[in-house]
Order: structure tokens, then sequence, then C-alpha cells
């Protein structure tokens, strides 16, 4: 039988002799946006859950200076997110010491917000959630362990660090995919259109780190790398490797050319991987290996 | 950008429609199920539409997500307990087209599922067996294998179908 006689075969076969569709056209167009929409709310769910958690103060409840001068926990306090607060009453609450700036001043918040601070001369950064008037504003690495622990709130940090204007404000985004190493993390965020945004963002406080969002081309894997020195002696070699794939795809593996390597799960073709390891003098650069289910390579590659 | 969207993906939904359940039926060889994976397929296209980098790619990802989700549904434990697939008839069919066409059919039920949608994305869809196996999600030397396998089955399956005819 030659592929000539198998395709005409098929051919036959498939013949629907005229059978009549029996799909609604409008229907099926309702049924396609109802599913759009309740893909968005489904991702918009674990945002608004955080927002709903952090107005109730149990996320992370800003800390109430007594008239004693003491702490006490705020048990009482409900923060409000009524009405927006302004910049400069941003920074007052934040940093009332007059040295910093607002890396996204184009946008508007309100108490519970995530910002991230510059100090003048751009010298450093740290991240604040905007308390209520009175409150004091929790330390900044407080604030980062609070938002990378979940999908929704690690969505929330990546919006804050990222640059401003190469980036859309990525607030209400859904994060596709996530990833955990320490206390870095990393994120794929749906943007519009064909591109997709990789994330990576570590403590405010770590002297060397990254703290990045950029934009990544919907069928391209993102990749970064970077060591950072450990307390004790020695350092750790992180990579971060984000993107869109081949939906075939059900395994990115990680690693030196000749060491081990560390596999992530790639599911619905969205990955977001966190390599992280000691290194090692004269090690060789890290290479990736995207995998279908049976071990098929589908892509390789090596980190930037 | 929406309503623009569901004006073009309702034009593309009734240009590819009949073709994408010809597709299903040919893995599934059920055409009430094969309009439901037909249906389920434009809605993922419409879930990814500003994915798709170029329209021309459409049909080809609209067809591959058609095989995707028919071979997703021959998983499932409740299509298991299913007898093979039992062709539908057509009542404006010729009657010789019919048994010809019903023959073909039953051969193509004989296969595994992911044997029948090897031999739909190699020769209906004319995927090189690189884009086959990632359809699939398996190696190009699965997809030679099953192709091979496919195609052995199919032979002698059609051939006691003509010894039948015949006598």
């Amino acid at each position: 039988m030659t592929e000539p006689e198998i395709t005409a075969l098929l051919t036959r076969a498939g013949d629907d002799g005229g059978r009549p569709l029996e799909t609604n056209l409008t229907d099926l167009l309702a049924l396609a946006q109802a599913d759009r929409s309740r893909r968005r709310a489904r991702a918009g769910l674990g945002v608004l859950a955080a927002a709903a958690a952090v107005a109730a103060g149990v996320v992370l409840a800003p800390h109430v200076t007594s008239d004693e001068g003491r702490q006490v926990q705020p048990a009482a306090v409900a923060p409000t997110r009524a009405g927006f607060v302004s910049d400069n009453e941003v920074l007052r609450r934040c940093r009332p010491d007059g040295t910093w700036d607002l890396t996204h001043p184009e946008r508007s918040y309100q108490v519970g917000d995530l910002v991230v601070l510059e100090k003048h001369g751009g010298t450093g950064k740290l991240l604040c959630q905007v308390p209520e008037i009175g409150s004091t504003a929790v330390a900044s690495d407080q604030v980062y362990r609070t938002f990378s622990r979940s999908t929704a709130p690690l969505g929330t940090l990546c919006a804050a660090v990222a640059p401003r204007g190469s980036v859309p404000d990525l607030r209400h985004a859904s994060v596709l995919a996530e990833a955990h190493a320490g206390n870095v993390a990393a994120a794929l965020i749906a943007g519009a259109d064909d591109v997709d945004y990789a994330c990576a963002v570590s403590p405010p406080s770590w002297d060397t780190g990254t703290n990045t969002v950029s934009a990544v081309a919907v069928g391209s894997l993102y990749t970064a790398s970077w060591e950072r020195a450990a307390q004790g002696g020695g350092s750790t070699t992180y990579a971060v490797l984000a993107g869109q794939v081949d939906d075939a795809a059900r395994h990115l593996e990680v690693g030196p050319a000749a060491g081990p390597t560390q596999t992530f799960p790639v599911g619905s073709g969205h990955v977001a991987a966190l390599y992280a390891a000691p290194a090692e003098a004269g090690q060789s650069p890290l290479s990736w290996r995207l995998l279908a289910d049976d071990g098929h390579l589908l892509a390789s590659g090596t980190v930037d | 950008m929406g309503r623009g969207r569901d004006v073009e993906f309702t034009e593309f939904a009734v240009g590819s429609l009949r073709d994408l359940r010809r597709t299903a039926y040919l893995v599934c060889g059920d055409w009430h199920l094969a309009e439901d994976l037909a249906q389920d397929a434009l809605i993922r296209v419409y879930r990814s539409w500003d994915r798709i980098e170029r329209r021309e790619s459409l049909a080809g990802y609209a067809r591959r997500t058609t095989v995707r989700l028919a071979i997703d549904h021959a998983r499932k434990p409740r299509r298991r307990e299913r007898p093979g697939p039992v062709p539908d008839r057509v009542v404006t069919d010729a009657t010789a087209d019919l048994g010809e066409r019903d023959e073909v059919t039953q051969a193509l039920a004989t296969l595994a599922p992911r044997q029948r949608a090897c031999l739909v994305l190699r020769f209906h869809l004319d995927c090189t067996v690189a884009e086959t196996a990632r359809v699939l999600g398996c190696s190009e030397g699965t997809v030679k294998s099953q192709t091979s396998d496919a195609l052995t089955r199919l032979r002698a399956a059609l051939g006691v179908s003509t010894e039948r005819r015949s006598r």
C-alpha cells in the first residue's frame, strides 16, 4: 500500500457524505467566551483571595506601636482598602526619611498594596506593603517572604519588581507556572498576544541576586543564571528558565553538561524552573533539555 | 480586540468545523463524538487565539489539537469500556460507497487509538514524523513503529474484508 493509497483510503473513510453539522456556531462562540472568562476568573481568584486576606489582616498585618512604645499584634486592626493613597503618603508611610522614590509612580496604590521603593541615587531597593495610617511598615524581607509564598502573591511580587516602562502592569495577570528554591522564586506570567513574562525574585537584602521581569516570546524559553556567595563560604549557582513551550513537553532538565541535572515539570506547555546547586570551580555551562513523556528530546539549549 | 476576535473566530470555525470533525472521526470512529471533539478543539483555539502567532497556522494548530483531544478521550477509562468505534451511516450515501467506506472504517477500528492517530497525522494531515512525535508526545522511533504496525494491521484487516466480500 503506497502513501497516496493510504491517504486516499483515509479520505474515503473520513468522507462525511454530506452529514449535516449539528454545531450552532453562536452557541460555540458563547461556550468559547465562557471558557475564556472562566479561566481568567480562576486566575484572578487567587489574587482576590490574597487581597481579601490582606484586607482581613491575616496575611501581613502591620505591626502597631502602643502608647508604651512596645509592638503589639494588631488583631483588632483591619486595614481598609477604600480609597487610594497618594504617592507621597505611600512614601511617608513606608519610609518617612524622604530619601526614597516609588519604582512605579504611574500606578495607583491602596492600603495593602505592594510597592517597591528605590533609594535616591539608585543604591538600594526595598519592598513595602502600604500600611494603615499610624502603622509601621514591616521589614522588606518579611514582605518578600509573604509575597513569594504562593501563586497569586508571587504574581503580585513580580509585578512590583518589574522595571518601569518596558513591562506592562502585571498586577492582575495570571501566573502560568512557578518554582521556588530556598529564598528565590521564579514565575511565568501571562502577558498579551504572543508575549509572556519570565520573573525571578530574591530577597531585597541579598547583596547579589536578581529581581527581574523580562518578556519572553511564546514558543521560546527565557534563561538566566547568576551566582551568590553563601554564608559560611562557597557559593550557589542559580538559573531561572521560563516560557511557553511545546505542548508535548512534560519535563525540563537543567544541569551542567557533565553533572547531575535537576528536573522540573511542564504543564500545558508552561514551565518555570529554578535551578540551584553549589557552584563548583571550572563547572561547565548549564544546559537544558525539554523532554516528552517517554523521554523523547523535543528541544535543548544552554543557559545564558 | 474582543469583537474582532469573535468575528475572526466565527469565520474560522465556519470554515474548519467540518474538516476538524472529519479528522476527529478518523481517530475516534464516532461522528457525534467527533463533532464534540471538534468543538472542544475550536474552544481551545479561541482560548489561545492571541497566542497563535500566524493566522495561517490556525488550521494546523486546530487539527493537531483535535487529534490530541481524540487521543486523550480514548485514554479515559469510560472510553476503554466501550466497544470499538461503530460507524454511523449516512443516509445520503450511495450504497456501494457506503459499503466500501464501512470496510475501511471497520479496518481502522481494529487499530489502537494511537496507531490511528499516527496514520491520520502522517497521511491525512501530512505531518512529518517529527511533527507527529511532538503532537503525540512520543519519540520519532515510536511514531515509525506505530505507523508500521498500523499499516500491517490495516492491510490484514482490509484483506479479510475483501475475502469476505468475494465469497
